[in-house]
């Protein structure tokens, strides 16, 4: 047992997903990172683990953070709302995930663009 | 009416206490959970540190708290948490612009999230504590009764 993001990541690379999204040096705009590429402008995904990991429990529980960003209010939403519908109460082999959603959040200035934020929790068994 | 007056009189009232001890286990959990989303603040130490610190703040049933009560830079005053904490509910907030820039990131700054942590470490411990602080205030309603009886 250990942190494992190959679950959470396969979860999210699903052509319903990745359809929704631009592309970044040929590849689709998806990252594991708590930030995108500085040079990216589209529409992209990136997630990070949020919440704490319990390694003493006998199944595993992680909360993801799922920064679903674009540079109009509904492309954002566009993309959370298909992650949503993607992964909330989905069952995948070996384990399970729920979502919830946070409201869009405006751009800080003029250099940022909206994101909504869509919390995954993932449990393994 | 009279019979229920009559069992309050005789055997205390458990309602008004499990009502008391839910408002206290509120503020008890949200005075916690700003105690620790202090400590986990991102907070410059070089230069003008301390404003996000200071601007975390509780407000729960018939009590509010936290508000520029640590050190550094004190949050701009006057302009708390407005949201109405009515029974069974409270809240935790801050009244800077950015906090949810920080808690979140932006596009181009990595976020510094304080927030959903201090949520986190005091989620398991809180349930314990609720249902402590339920029981005492029960006790407390019935004990009451029962010394106005013997009188």
């Amino acid at each position: 047992m250990g942190i494992s993001f190959a679950e959470i990541n396969a979860a999210l690379d699903v052509s319903a997903i990745t359809s929704t999204l631009d592309a970044y040096n040929s590849d689709t705009a998806l990252w594991n990172d708590t930030i995108q590429p500085s040079d990216f402008t589209g529409k992209g995904i990136n997630f990070y683990m949020s919440g704490s990991y319990d390694a003493r429990l006998d199944y595993e529980e992680y909360d993801f953070t799922v920064n679903c960003r674009a540079t109009t209010y509904s492309a954002s939403n566009t993309i959370a709302n298909t992650v949503i519908t993607e992964l909330n109460r989905k069952q995948y082999s070996g384990y399970y995930t729920a979502c919830s959603a946070l409201p869009t959040i405006s751009p800080a200035d003029t250099t940022d663009n909206y994101n909504t934020i869509v919390q995954v929790n993932l449990k393994k068994y | 009416m009279e019979d229920k007056n009559w069992s309050v009189i005789q055997f205390g009232d458990p309602i008004k206490g499990a009502d008391a001890g839910i408002d206290k286990a509120i503020n008890e959990t949200l005075a916690a959970i700003t105690t620790e989303v202090k400590e986990i603040s991102p907070t410059n130490k070089k230069k003008n540190g301390g404003r996000l610190r200071n601007s975390w703040m509780y407000r729960g049933p018939g009590e509010e708290g936290g508000f520029n009560d640590s050190p550094g830079i004190k949050a701009r005053g006057g302009d708390k948490l407005r949201s109405i904490a009515t029974n069974g509910v409270g809240y935790v907030g801050s009244n800077l612009d950015y906090a949810t820039y920080q808690e979140f990131g932006t596009k181009n700054m990595k976020p510094q999230p304080s927030l959903r942590p201090a949520v986190a470490s005091v989620n398991g411990e809180g349930l314990k504590s609720i249902a402590k602080t339920i029981n005492e205030e029960v006790k407390k309603w019935t004990e009451q009764s029962a010394k106005r009886k013997k009188k």
